[in-house]
């Protein structure tokens, strides 16, 4: 319900525009907004155990500040120096968390969209580019879960003979282990072999085949894209007036908050809280709908 | 004339030349501009070449197999600069011929700075990994060189320590210098010394531990489903 019913395109454009913004901008606020936005939304999406993963994605980011400021001493506002006599900078240290951040943000936006993209979404969009790739991905996007199934049927059968991977001494796991991993090399190479053979004759190379779609541009989509632009049209007026910069060599150059650069936050702040919003409004309708019966 | 000479005339007397012309016309850090984009027209022909060829699915399989593999093992590896990457690469290159291995090669160095971050370094990696293991096809090609782990195990030592090492710090001396000089050059591929060293010592153990069974199994794909042949042996 929400955001991964939209058509596959809106899907790729905003994931596309976000992640980029998310790299690309420097300044704190804009961080912080695409961050947030972020951490909403993929709580909203992926539930409880998202917040934990995502809350522990915050102690790493300070610690990667921590382990950045440690090997990086540009900047000009000393704050202490190091055993071995080199100048922790608060330059460096913001700097390093703002880098922390970004990795971060960009790991929470990456699993809101291994949840909205499903394979056949993505085959759906490189289908049409060339039927060889979209084969090609059809069979590697199902390759992970199928190989770790396999390596736990290996790893069973080899228990029942004394030989799996967590039986004997060490020398002898490491030699289990490996030889798990060279039968799970063999079966990976001729499984994937059959299966795109298997897939060849029954004609998915042939020309004219068309790629499985249930996908309709209706009237949501448009307006979502209509949004959608209008606020990356705001965002890109921000870049183009230099609101999304931030100086952090040699010192910290903060960018001055005018009336005007709230209008840019918010354009950004709309862009980054679309999906989210239109999955509140989808299940308000829903429980509208629901209760009017 | 078939499409991928075509491409690799057009660019080797068109391409290339055009941006070194106009690299030359830029100011400031232009070298670092134009060598990169040499590098990234000089691999043009490659994948046109690998495309040309019509492969099939199932070859493409087990390059991305490879691929894979030689991505989780500079990934898995938590050793820095000692890492069996350059071994896998090698090893298809010298299972499938030098073609699949500049393949897998490339790909590889893509698919695995998804990992360690993309940069400018990027396509001289592809560069460089691919070339490693075409270097690697073209010596082992029609048994010039015997399948055997000691001779893997050497050649893939040499092979990194001279070749794909001193690429990669050609590399490092484009991005740090503004001009390139002999004597400002030098002192890059001293100190890329003792890091080849290591990477040349991790392919050498890798080869002579994993190499036979690695090529048993690639060997005997090829010939249960009949992969890999045609023109140039590949």
């Amino acid at each position: 319900m929400g955001f991964e019913r939209c058509h596959p395109a809106v899907n790729l454009i905003y994931f596309t525009a976000v992640i980029a913004g998310m790299i690309a901008f420097q300044h704190p606020i804009f961080l912080a907004v695409s961050f947030i936005c972020a951490f909403l939304y993929s709580v909203k999406r992926n539930g409880r155990r998202t917040l934990a993963f995502n809350l522990c994605l915050l102690p790493l980011a300070i610690a990667f500040a921590f382990y950045y400021s440690s090997y990086h001493h540009f900047g000009v506002t000393v704050l202490r120096r190091n055993f071995i006599g080199n100048n922790m900078t608060l330059e460096s240290l913001v700097y390093g968390l703002a880098v922390g951040v970004v990795i971060a943000g960009v790991m929470i936006w990456m699993s809101c969209v291994y949840a909205v993209f499903s394979s056949d979404k993505v085959v759906y969009l490189f289908g049409r580019v060339s039927p060889r790739l979209s084969l090609f991905l059809a069979i590697l996007l199902r390759m992970v879960p199928r190989i770790k199934k396999e390596a736990k049927r290996i790893n069973m059968a080899r228990r029942g003979i004394g030989m799996g991977a967590g039986q004997g001494n060490f020398f002898q796991r490491l030699r289990n282990g490996i030889c798990i991993f060279s039968m799970l090399i063999t079966w990976t190479i001729e499984s994937l072999t059959m299966a795109s053979e298997s897939m060849r004759s029954r004609g998915s190379a042939l020309r004219g085949r068309t790629a499985f779609s249930i996908y309709r541009f209706d009237n949501r989509d448009r307006t979502y894209v209509i949004v959608l632009f209008g606020c990356l049209t705001v965002t890109l007026m921000g870049v183009l007036l230099r609101q999304t910069d931030m100086v952090y060599n040699p010192r910290l150059i903060w960018k001055p908050i005018t009336p005007a650069s709230w209008v840019f936050y918010g354009g950004y702040a709309l862009l980054c809280l679309l999906p989210l919003l239109l999955e509140l409004w989808t299940e308000y309708r829903f429980r509208r709908a629901r209760s009017m019966l | 004339m078939k499409k991928s000479s075509i491409a690799t005339l057009a660019v080797f007397l068109v391409l290339i030349p055009l941006t070194l012309f106009l690299g030359l016309r830029l100011s400031g850090r232009a070298y670092y501009l134009s060598s990169t984009l040499i590098v990234i027209e000089l691999l043009i022909p490659f994948f046109l070449a690998f495309e040309g060829r019509k492969p099939q699915a199932r070859e493409l399989v087990v390059l991305a197999v490879m691929c894979a593999l030689a991505v989780a093992a500079r990934v898995a590896i938590p050793i820095p600069n000692f890492k069996a990457i350059f071994a896998i690469i090698m090893i298809s290159g010298i299972a499938f011929g030098p073609e699949a291995g500049f393949m897998v090669g490339a790909v590889a160095a893509f698919a695995s700075n998804l990992f360690y971050g993309q940069g400018p370094y990027t396509p001289w990696q592809m560069m460089a990994y691919g070339a490693g293991g075409m270097l690697a096809g073209f010596a082992f090609k029609e048994k010039r060189l015997p399948r055997r782990p000691l001779v893997m195990g050497i050649f893939g030592f040499l092979g990194v320590l001279l070749f794909v090492g001193p690429l990669l710090d050609t590399c490092s001396v484009f991005l740090a210098t503004p001009s390139l000089r002999w004597e400002t050059a030098l002192p890059f591929y001293i100190s890329g010394v003792p890091v080849n060293l290591s990477q040349a010592s991790c392919t050498f153990l890798t080869m002579l531990l994993f190499g036979r069974p690695l090529l048993e199994k690639l060997d005997r794909v090829k010939e249960k489903y009949g992969m890999m042949e045609g023109e140039n042996g590949l």
